[in-house]
């Protein structure tokens, strides 16, 4: 028999109370490598912006369209090097368990010149600019749904009553995130009679150089302020924190969850530590009489307490990590959420905080019952 | 004339709570030779688990002096006198006190994970002291699975496996049938005389007697001469 058998022998002697304790650790590691996991994918997503673009909407809000036109005027401010519409089409491919992406209806000639990062290979990208019908996606999206170059996707519009038949011209490789999207020609759905000819959701700019950024949002806001579609421009980052503010203040609250979950699991362990000690007085005398140390039978107990916290953490870290990469999260938030895979970091992370609950919970216990003299702690009757 | 194993001089123990004071042990004077096997005997309350205590380092003694092997025993810290019992002292309960969820096998293995013994010359030592207890066929069952006798034998085994200079040993039959106890005191007198194993025994059971070698009584803490029995009333 080793020392840690002794450990887990005794940890699980009760049987039903060790798998509680677990299971409780194991749900709130769950929650809690999930919440930093969050946190942590919003952040990389503000960290792939690019801080020379903006963004120009309407001011009143993003559904609100701005006038095509609005480009060569915003084209005319020094310091902006290239102006690209883009307006979300917002529709669904087959069912919306398929739809795991975002479409965005662009213009071809200039969507490379705000995006450089879409890397395309110049004859895709000739073919695309060339076919008014066609469209470029992700390469881990053409993948996934088996798309090849000249296959047919049609996009039903939901916001739009119009149904897009569109002709794959291009495959691009970047980031998840950027592969996100699929771009088509705006021209396209302006053929289509409605409300919409003649708009565009934003404009997506790109700027000479970082100090132009103040200068140029306050002059593109200043054109448009006293016409019938006054605009917001603001950077990629804030536009995409703008989504992010709609949680509120996330971080604050993902510590104030995080720190009461932390405290309350603390609080059931420690009550389950503090019980089977209290139950093991006599035991923990006789092994004392054999010549255990105090320090080793504080050593022991504590090991108890850890090890079962730590087996219920990595369970729920783990757990976290495995039902959050089976699930197909992009399509269940049709393309906004592309992945959330709880790091090795974190479950590491979460194992270090579920064994330092062990250990709080158990080293006031193990230290009372182990101060106990021999002959007190053979009296002790229960 | 060689050194007694164990000296005991003016030995007492108060114990107070509260304003309550109790006098467990009054003035014991006490001698014990090496390779002796010494029944000590009296009624309830008497003092007989409290003296036996302080000779293990158990508990502490109020005022006097307790020495095995030429070494004051209250004189040691707390380390130091774990790692004297793990080596000197053998302990056996009334209620036995085996760990439930270890083997008869592991928990006479227990007191040898605290010394330097390989994994090997653990299980030899382990397989050695079941065999002498009669347990050789019980290695693998669990303290549930074995009677009341059977249980005390692990006990024993544990108790000498890491071969003491001393077993002591608190009404190892209290809680038996008759037969058992007598199994459990012929093997305490087998560990005496074919081991030389020196024995202190705790016992109200008059059948001792006829297994140790000395009898010594107490009575409300005081320690009776040689040949004086405790009263018979109490007895009763
Ligand atoms: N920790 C303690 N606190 C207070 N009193 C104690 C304590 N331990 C023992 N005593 C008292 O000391 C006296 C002797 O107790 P001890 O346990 O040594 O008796 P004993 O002879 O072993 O009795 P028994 O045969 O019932 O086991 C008793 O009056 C007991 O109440
Ligand atoms: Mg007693």
């Amino acid at each position: 028999m080793s020392y840690s058998g002794f450990v887990w022998r005794n940890g699980t002697r009760n049987k039903r109370r060790a798998i509680l304790t677990m299971l409780s650790v194991a749900l709130a590691l769950f929650v809690l490598s999930t919440l930093v996991t969050f946190v942590k994918e919003i952040d990389r997503n503000l960290e792939e912006t690019n801080p020379l673009r903006l963004i120009t909407r309407h001011a009143v809000s993003l559904t609100n369209p701005l006038p095509v036109r609005y480009r060569a005027r915003i084209e005319s401010i020094p310091g902006v090097v290239a102006v690209t519409p883009l307006t979300w089409f917002g529709g669904i491919y087959i069912d919306e368990a398929h739809t795991d992406f975002m479409q965005f209806a662009c213009d071809a000639k200039t969507l490379f010149d705000v995006y450089p990062e879409i890397a395309l290979p110049p004859e895709q990208k000739e073919a695309f600019i060339k076919d008014r019908t066609g469209v470029i996606v992700g390469r881990r999206k053409a993948e996934k749904h088996g798309w090849k170059l000249g296959d047919k996707i049609t996009l039903k519009g939901a916001i739009y009553p119009v149904d897009l038949e569109l002709t794959l011209r291009g495959i691009f490789a970047g980031t998840p995130n950027q592969e996100a999207a699929i771009y088509f020609h705006r021209e396209y759905l302006d053929e289509f009679p409605g409300w919409w000819q003649g708009t565009v959701g934003t404009f997506w700019i790109r700027v000479d150089a970082a100090d132009s950024v103040p200068r140029v949002i306050e002059a593109i806001d200043a054109q448009f302020r006293n016409s019938d579609a006054p605009t917001r421009t603001e950077t990629e980052r804030a536009f995409n924190m703008g989504f992010v503010s709609m949680l509120g203040n996330l971080k604050g609250l993902v510590a104030a969850i995080s720190s009461v979950i932390i405290f309350t699991i603390l609080l059931v362990t420690a009550n389950t530590m503090a019980m089977s000690v209290r139950e093991r007085i006599r035991e923990i005398a006789v092994l004392k009489s054999l010549g255990f140390r105090r320090r080793q039978v504080v050593g022991l107990l504590i090991s108890e307490g850890m090890a079962i916290t730590l087996t219920g953490g990595l369970i729920g870290c783990l757990g976290a990590r495995l039902i959050w990469t089976s699930i197909d999260l992009a399509a269940f938030s049709q393309g906004f959420f592309q992945q959330l895979e709880v790091s090795w970091r974190i479950i590491s992370l979460g194992g270090l905080v579920a064994a330092l609950v062990g250990l709080l919970s158990t080293v006031i216990p193990a230290y009372h019952a182990a101060r106990l003299t021999v002959a007190e702690g053979l009296r002790h009757v229960g | 004339m060689t050194q007694p194993l164990v000296e005991i001089r003016n030995l007492s123990r108060i114990f107070r709570r509260d304003s309550v004071e109790v006098v467990a042990l009054k003035d014991i004077n006490l001698d014990i030779p090496e390779g002796d096997f010494l029944a000590l005997m009296g009624p309830s309350g008497s003092g007989k688990t409290t003296l036996l205590n302080i000779i293990a380092g158990l508990d502490k003694p109020t005022s006097g002096v307790v020495r095995v092997g030429g070494i004051e025993v209250q004189r040691m810290n707390e380390d130091e006198l774990a790692e004297w019992r793990n080596h000197h002292v053998g302990f056996v309960f009334q209620t036995f006190n085996l760990i439930p969820v270890l083997t008869a096998f592991e928990n006479v293995e227990l007191p040898l994970l605290l010394t330097g013994l390989s994994g090997q010359e653990r299980r030899e030592h382990v397989l050695t002291a079941l065999k002498l207890v009669g347990l050789a066929d019980r290695v693998d069952h669990y303290p549930r699975q074995l009677s009341g006798g059977q249980e005390q034998r692990v006990a024993i085994a544990r108790a000498i496996v890491t071969d003491p200079t001393i077993i002591l040993a608190d009404e190892p039959t209290g809680n038996l049938d008759a037969r058992s106890a007598e199994e459990i005191l012929t093997l305490l007198q087998q560990l005496n005389e074919q081991l030389h194993k020196t024995i202190i025994l705790v016992t109200h059971d008059p059948r001792a007697a006829h297994y140790a070698k000395h009898e010594r009584h107490l009575e409300k803490g005081v320690l009776l001469p040689p040949g004086v029995t405790y009263t018979v009333e109490e007895r009763a």
